[in-house]
C-alpha cells in the first residue's frame, strides 16, 4: 500500500519533471554559465521539487519548478555575495543604455542572422539579476507575476529589470555585431 | 509615475494594466521615439525566443532519476522503521526474554566457576567433627553424607544457596595437619563451566579457582569441588579417598 502510494506519487512527478527538465537545465545553465554547476543546480531543484510535490497546487508545474530553481540560485548567489566574490549589480544605473536614437531601429536581418550561440554569449554578459528576469520572461515565457513570485520582488521591479536586461542585451549584441563587422560603430547597417 | 521605457517593454510583453496600457498609448503618440524602444523590445524578445533553445539533457536527467531513486529508498526505509518501530522493539524484547529463558533452561544444571569462586570467602573459624558439620550445614545433601571425610578435620563450615541451589562449604585440614583445603558440594549441578578440563582420571575434571588447583566430580546429581594448595594429582587422590567407604 505504502509502496504503491510512493510509486504513484513518483510517477506523476517524474512525468511532469521530465517534460520541463530541458527548461530547468537550460535556465540553470544560463544563470550559472557553467555546465557542472548547472547540472548540480538543476538536480537540486528536481530533488527539492520532489520533496515538496505534495504542496504543488497543480496549476503551472514549469513556473513552480523554475521558481524553486531561481530561489536556490538566488540563495547561492547571495551567499557568494556575502563572502565578497560577487559585486552588487542591482543599483548600477549606468547599465541602462541611453534611449535609442530616432534613426536607430533594430536591424531585423542582422538579428535573424545571429546564431543561437552568439545570442547566448551576449545574454551571458548581461548582469545577473537582469539576466534572470529576461530568461524567465523571454525564453521560458513566464508572466510578470510568476517572475515576481520566483524572484521575490514586486511586479514593478520585474518590469524594470526586464527593460534593463533587454537594454544590456541589446548593447552586448551590438558590440558583438561591431566586433564581427556586421555593422559599423555608430551607423546601423 | 511609470518610466516610459519600462512601459514600452511592458507593452511588448502584454503585461500592462488597462490604465498603464492607456498611458503607454498616450506616450507613444506624444513621443514617437518611444516607438523605437517598443520595436527593440519586440525584436529582442523574438530573438531570444527563437535563438535560445532548450535541448534535451538525457545524461543530466538520468542523474536526477538516480537521486530520486535514492530518496525513495531512504523514504521507504524510514517509513518502514517508524511505522513498525513498536513491533521491532517488541520482537527484540521477546528475543531477549526467550534467549534468557532458553539459556536458563538449557544450562539449568550448569554453574559458572565464578559463582563457585564466590563461595570461597574466608571460612568461619568453627571447628568440629566432619560428619556433624555436614549434618548441621546441609541435612538435605545426601551425597555429602556418603563422602568419607574421616581423615580430615573440619576447620570451618558454611551453607546457603548459589544460583538457587543448596550448597555446603567446608574448610578441611588433612591427617598430617596441613590446612588450606576446601570442599564444596552443590546440589542439582552436574557441570561447572571452567572446571571441566580432563585430569586423566575417569570421573574427575580439573581447573583453577582463586589461583588454586581444584578437581571436581559428580555424585548422585551433586557436584563436589575440592580445592587447595596441592597439585591436581594430589587432589584427585584425596577425592578418590573421599569416595571410598
Amino acid at each position: 500500500m505504502l509502496f504503491k502510494r510512493v510509486s504513484s506519487h513518483r510517477d506523476r512527478f517524474q512525468r511532469e519533471a521530465q517534460a520541463v527538465y530541458p527548461s530547468v537545465y537550460g535556465t540553470a545553465l544560463r544563470l550559472t554559465r557553467d555546465r557542472e554547476e548547472a547540472e548540480d543546480l538543476s538536480q537540486e531543484a528536481i530533488v527539492r521539487a520532489y520533496e515538496a510535490f505534495d504542496r504543488f497546487d497543480g496549476q503551472n508545474f514549469k513556473a513552480w519548478i523554475l521558481r524553486i530553481l531561481t530561489n536556490l540560485y538566488i540563495n547561492k548567489y547571495r551567499r557568494k555575495k556575502r563572502t565578497g566574490t560577487t559585486a552588487s549589480l542591482d543599483d548600477d544605473e549606468n547599465l541602462f543604455e541611453p534611449m535609442a536614437p530616432a534613426e536607430e531601429s533594430p536591424d531585423r536581418v542582422m538579428f535573424d542572422n545571429l546564431m543561437g550561440a552568439e545570442v547566448e554569449e551576449a545574454l551571458s554578459r548581461v548582469p545577473e539579476i537582469f539576466r534572470t528576469a529576461v530568461i524567465l520572461s523571454d525564453i521560458e515565457g513566464m508572466t510578470y507575476d510568476e517572475i515576481a513570485e520566483a524572484t521575490d520582488v514586486p511586479v514593478g521591479t520585474v518590469r524594470s529589470r526586464i527593460a534593463r536586461g533587454r537594454s544590456a542585451l541589446r548593447a552586448a549584441l551590438e558590440r558583438y555585431a561591431i566586433e564581427q563587422g556586421y555593422i559599423k560603430q555608430g551607423t546601423p547597417d | 509615475m511609470n518610466d516610459p521605457r519600462e512601459l514600452m517593454h511592458g507593452l511588448a510583453d502584454g503585461h500592462l494594466s488597462p490604465e498603464e496600457h492607456q498611458e503607454a498609448m498616450r506616450l507613444l503618440a506624444e513621443q514617437p521615439e518611444l516607438q523605437r524602444e517598443l520595436e527593440w523590445a519586440r525584436t529582442l524578445k523574438a530573438t531570444l525566443r527563437t535563438s535560445c533553445k532548450n535541448e534535451a539533457q538525457d545524461a543530466a536527467w538520468n542523474k536526477c532519476i538516480g537521486r530520486l531513486d535514492e530518496l525513495d529508498r531512504s523514504k521507504r526505509h524510514t517509513s518502514f522503521v517508524s511505522k513498525y518501530a513498536w513491533a521491532l522493539c517488541g520482537a527484540l524484547m521477546l528475543i531477549i526474554v526467550a534467549g534468557g529463558v532458553a539459556n536458563r533452561a538449557v544450562g539449568s544444571k550448569t554453574l559458572d566457576s565464578t559463582q563457585v569462586a564466590s563461595l570461597l570467602d574466608p571460612f568461619s573459624a568453627n571447628s568440629s567433627d566432619s560428619r556433624t558439620a555436614m549434618r548441621m550445614a546441609a541435612p538435605d545433601l545426601d551425597a555429602a553424607k556418603n563422602l568419607n571425610l574421616r581423615e580430615y578435620q573440619v576447620t570451618s563450615q558454611a551453607s546457603g544457596l548459589v544460583d538457587g541451589r543448596p550448597f555446603v562449604r567446608l574448610g578441611l585440614r588433612d591427617s598430617v595437619g596441613l590446612g588450606g583445603l576446601a570442599l564444596v558440594l552443590i546440589k542439582d549441578a552436574d557441570r561447572i563451566a571452567g572446571l571441566d578440563q580432563p585430569t586423566g582420571h575417569a570421573g574427575f575434571t580439573s581447573g583453577k579457582l582463586n589461583n588454586m588447583n581444584c578437581v571436581s566430580w559428580v555424585v548422585s546429581g551433586h557436584t563436589v569441588v575440592l580445592l587447595g594448595e596441592r597439585s591436581t594429582e594430589e587432589l584427585v587422590q584425596m577425592g578418590r579417598g573421599m569416595l571410598s567407604r
